[in-house]
């Protein structure tokens, strides 16, 4: 489980990253780790509602910015 | 790319399976950025097996539901890609005796920047302004198209911004090495269904 949760984890870190370069509409609550969106992420992609439903795993997320030009 | 809208020339809409982005474009039409809609799109990659209609075509019937009026849409209904978005565009434009010089492009999202790449790479000697649907990532995904595909598709749209400047289909746009990073990670997690074939 240890090995699935860190999976995860480096899935959903590497889509915020993507988002944040691609996207240009921005809403702080995404690096928020405790958020709800991240619980969400994780629901759409993985159906591990039992062992995140009441706590997500730890992000490390790093801090927001703009990669605007 | 979060750019300024400034008046414009024309509004270019390019076609794709997401129809919030006629809508976007036809908003801004509404609120006066610029005076005449190019709705451009044929079928293409995703729309072929979905649409009979072409992608302009829908593109520009939204628009006309909005309230914009026929004669400031334009339709190019052939193009199979972005690069030929611009290229027939820019064609239909020569055929009509109409020289825009600046353009506000929109997109889906997560394809500005290959948009404004492309469209730089071909038509250098316009101004260009890129915009999109207002939306977040974690707002975008629908039940026509789900995150999943969504996430597909923008690492594969990443590797085409890489890669595409040296096929000459688009200029070089710098990739900080932390997104490169992250779009390994993901295409070696099984993120590659949308990935450049060859």
């Amino acid at each position: 489980m240890g090995q699935d949760r860190n999976c995860i984890k480096e899935q959903i870190l590497g889509i915020i990253m993507l988002s944040r370069f691609l996207f240009n509409v921005h809403r702080q609550y995404l690096w928020q780790p405790e958020y709800y969106s991240i619980i969400r992420l994780q629901y759409n992609l993985y159906d591990y509602r039992r062992s995140f439903a009441t706590r997500p795993p730890a992000m490390g997320l790093p801090s927001h910015e703009s990669y605007a030009y | 790319m979060n750019h300024t809208l400034t008046k414009s020339d024309c509004i270019l809409a390019l076609g794709s399976h997401d129809l919030r982005v006629a809508d976007r474009a036809a908003a801004l039409y509404l609120q006066g950025w610029a005076p005449l809609v190019i709705m451009s799109g044929g079928l293409g990659n995703f729309t072929q097996d979905m649409w009979t209609e072409t992608e302009a075509d829908q593109f520009a019937a939204i628009a006309l539901q909005k309230g914009v009026p026929a004669d400031a849409v334009f339709i190019e209904n052939r193009s199979t890609n972005t690069g030929e978005n611009i290229l027939f565009t820019a064609r239909l434009l020569k055929e009509k005796g109409i020289d825009p010089n600046s353009f506000i492009v929109v997109q889906k999202p997560y394809m500005e920047r290959r948009s404004y790449a492309t469209f730089k790479k071909h038509w250098s000697d316009k101004k260009v302004l890129v915009t999109s649907p207002q939306l977040a990532f974690d707002e975008y995904a629908t039940d026509e198209i789900p995150l999943e595909r969504v996430i597909n598709i923008m690492i594969g749209d990443l590797q085409r911004i890489k890669y595409y400047p040296a096929r000459g289909f688009q200029i070089y746009q710098d990739i900080p090495a932390e997104i490169w990073d992250a779009y390994e990670r993901l295409v070696a997690l099984g993120f590659n269904k949308h990935l450049m074939k060859d």
